[in-house]
């Protein structure tokens, strides 16, 4: 499974919010291969799961994608339980 | 490495601030004096949230305005703000912390971030941080959290 984790301009945000992601995924003993990138080039990207804050992620739902949004992008709790359904 | 970046020279506690674009500039302050980087640098960091909206609030309570590194950072370097009355970055996002990320290229600040994420993952670390009266008591819990074991 491929997660991509976005932000505007993949440089910070989605760097941090990866490192979460994977922890959480490592509490669910799930393993996934897990990207960051910007919003420009994550329109061009094939992934299984596109996960970032609500206001970027938006911009990449076709109605096709699947989409996570996340308000708190440190935490794990919170990470955990939206990946934990749809893995 | 975050410990090398937000020391007494580069974080801030403030009582209030106006804005949330106040919050940027005052925030950057340090490293424009310090030439780290650019004026423009600030401005588009103001304009990378009002374009994208205000995503940057990564964690409640806690800002991290950034740009690309072209947009005019001379030094890779962070700073940081204290705010002992939050500042709204949007109705439902009161910010109390803000630590500008200056970076050079894709690479070389993600160690700095990877401490970053350890302090931050913890609400309680960030409340501890935000009651600090002095920048050389958030210098000793960022070290503390940064360096800490992980769980």
């Amino acid at each position: 499974m491929k997660i991509l984790v976005v932000c505007g301009n993949g440089l910070g945000s989605s760097f941090m919010m990866a490192l979460t992601v994977k922890k959480a995924l490592a509490e669910l003993g799930q393993e996934a291969d897990v990207t960051h990138t910007d919003l420009t080039t994550a329109t061009a990207e094939q992934a299984d799961m596109y996960i970032g804050a609500g206001d970027i992620v938006d911009q990449l739902d076709d109605g096709f994608r699947k989409i996570v949004r996340v308000v708190n992008m440190m935490s794990i709790p919170e990470i955990k339980s939206k990946l934990e359904p749809l893995l | 490495m975050l410990s090398e970046l937000l020391t007494k020279e580069t974080i801030q506690i403030a009582n209030k601030v106006d804005t949330w674009q106040d919050a940027i500039r005052l925030a950057s302050s340090p490293l424009l004096q310090q030439h780290k980087i650019e004026q423009h640098y600030i401005e588009a960091m103001i304009q990378a949230i009002e374009e994208h909206g205000p995503y940057i609030v990564l964690t409640p309570k806690v800002a991290i305005p950034h740009a690309r590194p072209t947009k005019g950072v001379n030094e890779f370097a962070m700073s940081l703000l204290s705010l002992q009355n939050p500042v709204h970055f949007a109705p439902d996002k009161p910010v109390y912390l803000i630590i500008v990320l200056a970076a050079i290229d894709d690479a070389s600040h993600l160690q700095a971030l990877v401490d970053l994420t350890h302090v931050l993952q913890d609400p309680t670390q960030i409340d501890n941080i935000i009651a600090c009266q002095h920048p050389e008591s958030i210098v000793e819990k960022i070290k503390h959290y940064a360096t800490k074991e992980q769980i």
